[in-house]
């Protein structure tokens, strides 16, 4: 033992005397040997190590745990299919058989499928994805029981979506070319050494993503981001801020021209000083009016600003003997809760209007109806034909019924002198703080014009949070994200000096508006990819006749019409001419009724005049149809009639829609659809329901062209008069 | 075992190969071994004899040596990364990601770089501190303390260039903050004090190739960092090493 160390010492000696080749063996001392030893070893240590990480990496563990499971579910059904086939039948023994070796077929590229890198690479969204290394069965829905990552991915995103085409990060964002979990940013580890600006999004977050290429209003599968774009567009954020596919939305608040004239002090001070007062039901959008940090003197002077804007001789006195209980029938015929406010209940479009007198005058509602373009140019309101009679009803009824108390001045605001009001100073003291604080961004008025006063935000979702103002914010995560929400909730928390008012959003909104505003992020996504139904900027105002009517009636307040509009209803009517039939639509504009009765928005009776209506569906019929559809009737057979009905009842339509007496209230009642719709459309709907409306809950059941056409025959056969129905004999 | 290393040592001095390349013989005798450092380009920089304290590790540690082990194995793991690396917005962070988790050994070939980049910038400082403190900077040897903090200065600017090179956050940020305290540059600055240039042309300007960090600054700073600067250390390196042996050798009191 003692001769094979001497003899493995005087090797290490020669060979450090070979390495320091100039030094003298003399000086090498016994501790040299040692060193030399230890530092070779962990040298040698180091160099295995290295190796067996570089082979043993992360992602083998999961192809080998993937595979087993996939060979596994294979050799299960190989099993049972095996086991089944002494006892098939003769007749289905070769498809059985085919089945078999289908799946030994499968078996067998799984066992030979090698263990390497998989990738994504998708050229033009400039992204390489290696998240299928790990997330091997992500488009096998046989895998969706199991954990992750081995689960197939859950619904039918990637049906929709081929991975192929789309990768994985432009939706779910992260580090798609690393291939271990703390790399490819499952979590966003903040405050690491490293940050990331993308780490996976939560499920939550990562609708966010979906309004990278989907730039509708509403985006199928996505309500939050949905929402969010609702709450932004009716909050009317993009008064102050540039944002994207905003860019072009009216002012969301009334004008204040004239205001001198149409409210009283009292009620202009409270409002300025809390405008969730008026209205204590807060909500979105009830009132819409957000609270700005105002002190006492700024408000007065804001107010003397307003009220010094009027003219009273404008103004008309209503005529006499207004009779209330003819104004509240004509205020319920007319559906003016579609879009105002009843104690709470109606739409959202207009102002509350109980309690009205305690902000207006009698005659400012009377001249308002009156003339209701006059005082607001760009109203959501409707110009109703009413008689003078009439109008004066209705004020009648509003007075009397919905009449508020009488507003006393705040108490901080009594002993200041009402004609101070008037001073010079204090108007353009009014003016400036109604510039600074860009009351211009929602309320137009005359002689002020200043564009959007707040930052743009243009790419929020590409903003480094690094850039961002966080002010004494402390204990919250410092994400883009988190930065949005909390400058909505509350603006002076960030920065001391900012000037945004606090908005009467829930916290729900709030996060599906933050959701919103993340989508944009400023990527360049190519033209295939993005989806959006209506270029909003296709006709901005309608020319002609028509569009003199549009703009009357203010139909673009609820319907889209060539793009443009549609806060009510989403059904586009630039196809209605294809759609309804010509006597149909005449009836329904002289006296609309409900379609749906469980949408609690109905159709305003506009008492338009004859001629107008003629001009309407002469328009309608001639201009705004589809080129699909056929504009000539089909004719039916009465065989096709009665199998119709038994489809019809096979299908169990009366689920949802109403036949004769019974039926669901999904669907709008068909028991004269016949007088309402085309053949041409009920045809091409029952065909392909979604190619026409996107959001429609009609199912597509698939329908042969002979069975759709016996259901439009039946459908076209349920009129109230049947007399009508052209059956043709023969052929 | 001893006897055949020799034989085989005294046959292959003979072979052509050998007395073609290094001219003298075996280092065994005294003169062999004067020659073997004067024949030798790597060699002639060092002193034909050492003092016998030369050699003591206590005596300096081997700092010199260990910077310099590293910067060679900088330049080893520097010049094999470049073969995967592309200094362009569109490829730098996805090939560092590649040699994260695609390219064998890529891993570690990052790895090595930097925290030897580390270790070169610590051992470099080190050195500076054995220097001081045992006096050597003290003439003849203070134009050798001056090449020596050149070639700190060198080292420090070597690893700032690097960082950008991810093109990373971390990246983007330090480097941001880094050239930014360029534009505090007395005059040369646009925000430094008696600043006389504008924005768009003063030293940070030229140093970013922008008004911001963009392309141009990561192609210069890829430029800098593996031509430039590496360039520059081994001319200061040579004069350096020789300036050693010219100024009094390795160690020891003049």
């Amino acid at each position: 033992m003692s001769r094979v160390s001497r003899h493995f010492k005087n090797l290490l000696k020669e060979i450090s005397f070979f390495l320091f080749i100039t030094m003298d063996k003399s000086t090498l001392g016994p501790i040299h040997y040692v060193w030399f030893a230890a530092v070779g070893s962990a040298l040698a240590v180091v160099i295995v190590v290295l190796c067996i990480k570089e082979y043993a990496r992360e992602w083998k563990h999961h192809q080998a745990i993937a595979r087993r499971l996939q060979i596994k579910a294979v050799e299960e059904k190989i099993k049972t299919l095996e086991s089944e086939l002494p006892s098939v039948n003769e007749e289905t023994r070769a498809k059985h058989e085919d089945r078999l070796r289908m799946m030994k077929m499968i078996r067998a590229q799984a066992l030979a499928m090698p263990v390497k890198i998989q990738q994504i690479q998708v050229d033009s969204l400039k992204r390489v994805d290696r998240c299928t290394t790990c997330h091997t069965g992500i488009e096998d829905v046989n895998m969706n029981a199991h954990e992750n990552p081995y689960k197939g991915h859950p619904g039918k995103y990637l049906q929709w979506h081929d991975i192929e085409k789309f990768g994985c990060t432009i939706c779910h964002e992260g580090q798609g070319l690393s291939t271990d979990y703390m790399h490819a940013a499952h979590k966003p580890l903040r405050g690491l050494d490293r940050p990331w600006q993308k780490a996976v999004l939560s499920r939550y977050l990562i609708q966010s993503s979906c309004g990278k290429c989907h730039l509708d209003k509403e985006v199928p599968f996505a309500p939050l981001l949905s929402k969010g774009r609702d709450v932004i567009e009716k909050a009317g954020c993009s008064g102050c801020h540039k944002i994207r596919l905003y860019e072009s939305q009216e002012k969301v608040g009334p004008s204040l021209d004239l205001l001198g004239s149409k409210v009283n002090r009292a009620w202009l001070l409270r409002w300025l000083s809390e405008p969730r007062e008026y209205d204590p039901s807060a909500g979105l959008i009830r009132p819409r009016m957000p609270k700005f940090n105002l002190s006492k003197e700024q408000i007065l002077a804001l107010e003397a600003f307003l009220m010094a804007s009027r003219n009273d001789a404008a103004l008309k006195e209503p005529v006499e003997g207004g009779d209330p209980e003819a104004g509240a029938l004509l205020f319920r015929e007319s559906r003016c809760v579609t879009c105002h406010l009843v104690e709470g209940k109606g739409g959202y479009l207009g102002p509350e209007l109980a309690g009205i007198t305690s902000k207006v005058s009698k005659k400012w509602l009377y001249s308002y109806i009156k003339d209701t373009h006059f005082f607001q140019p760009r109203t959501k309101m409707p110009q109703f034909n009413f008689t003078e009679k009439q109008m004066s009803d209705i004020v009648e009824y509003l007075c009397e019924e919905l009449q508020g108390e009488e507003l006393e001045i705040p108490e901080d605001f009594e002993n200041v002198p009402d004609s101070d009001k008037n001073s010079g100073e204090m108007v353009n003291n009014g003016k400036k703080i109604f510039m600074d604080y860009g009351c211009t961004g929602c309320h137009a008025k005359t002689g002020i014009d200043q564009g959007r006063i707040a930052p743009d935000i243009i790419g929020l979702g590409s903003r480094d949070e690094e850039g961002l103002e966080w002010g004494n914010v402390h204990g919250i995560d410092k994400y883009t994200g988190n930065w949005v929400f909390a400058r909505l909730k509350d603006p002076i928390l960030l920065d001391k000096k900012a000037k945004m008012p606090v908005f009467p959003f829930t916290e729900d909104e709030m996060a599906a508006a933050t959701v919103a505003l993340l989508s944009d992020t400023m990527e360049d996504i190519p033209s295939q990819y993005i989806v959006s139904a209506t270029n909003r900027n296709n006709y901005p105002d309608l020319p002609g006749e028509f569009g003199k009517l549009v703009d009357k009636y203010r139909c673009r307040s609820c319907h889209v019409v060539y793009g443009d509009g549609g806060w009510v209803s989403m059904h586009p009517l630039d196809g209605e001419g294809s759609e309804v039939r010509k006597e149909w639509l005449r009836g329904y504009f002289t006296l609309p009724y409900t379609l749906r009765p469980i949408l609690a928005e109905r159709m305003v009776n506009l008492k338009m005049s004859d001629s107008e209506i003629d001009l309407l569906v002469n328009f309608f019929g001639s201009v705004m149809v589809l080129n699909s559809i056929p504009v000539e009737e089909y004719t039916f057979k009465e065989e096709e009639i009665a199998k119709g009905k038994s489809l019809f009842d096979k299908y169990g339509c009366i689920s949802c829609h109403i036949m004769g007496k019974g039926g669901g209230y999904v669907g709008p009642p068909l028991t004269t659809v016949g007088d309402r719709l085309t053949t041409g459309w009920i045809y091409e709907y029952i065909k392909n329901p979604r190619y026409y409306e996107t959001w429609s809950l009609q199912p597509d059941y698939g329908f042969s062209a002979e069975d759709a056409r016996a259901l439009t025959a039946y459908l076209a056969s349920c009129k109230e008069v049947k007399k009508d129905i052209r059956i043709s004999q023969g052929k | 075992m001893i006897k055949r290393l020799k034989r085989f040592a005294e046959w292959l001095v003979r072979t052509q190969i050998w007395s073609s390349i290094f001219r003298q013989g075996w280092p065994d005798t005294e003169r062999n071994r004067i020659l073997t450092t004067i024949n030798t380009l790597v060699f002639h920089l060092h002193p034909i004899k050492v003092k016998s304290h030369g050699i003591k590790v206590k005596y300096t540690f081997c700092l010199g040596g260990i910077s310099f082990f590293l910067f060679i194995v900088e330049t080893i793991t520097g010049v094999l990364l470049m073969f995967y690396y592309r200094p362009t917005v569109e490829y730098a962070y996805q090939d560092m990601k590649d040699l994260e988790f695609a390219v064998t050994f890529g891993l570690f070939l990052r790895n090595m770089h930097r925290w030897a980049a580390h270790g070169m910038v610590l051992t470099v400082i080190i050195h500076m501190c054995r220097v001081f403190y045992t006096g050597s900077y003290k003439p003849p040897r203070e134009y050798n303390w001056c090449v020596g903090v050149s070639l700190l200065v060198l080292t420090l600017l070597l690893s700032f260039t690097g960082y950008l090179l991810p093109w990373d956050q971390l990246a983007y940020w330090a480097v941001t903050v880094g050239t930014n305290m360029a534009k505090a540059t007395p005059v040369l600055g646009a925000e430094g004090p008696f600043h006389v240039l504008s924005e768009m042309t003063d030293i940070c300007f030229y140093l970013r190739g922008s008004v911001d960090i963009s392309e141009n600054t990561l192609l210069r700073f890829y430029v800098l960092h593996c031509i430039a600067l590496p360039l520059a250390a081994v001319g200061l390196m040579g004069i350096h090493f020789w300036r050693v042996r010219k100024d009094g050798g390795i160690s020891g009191p003049l």
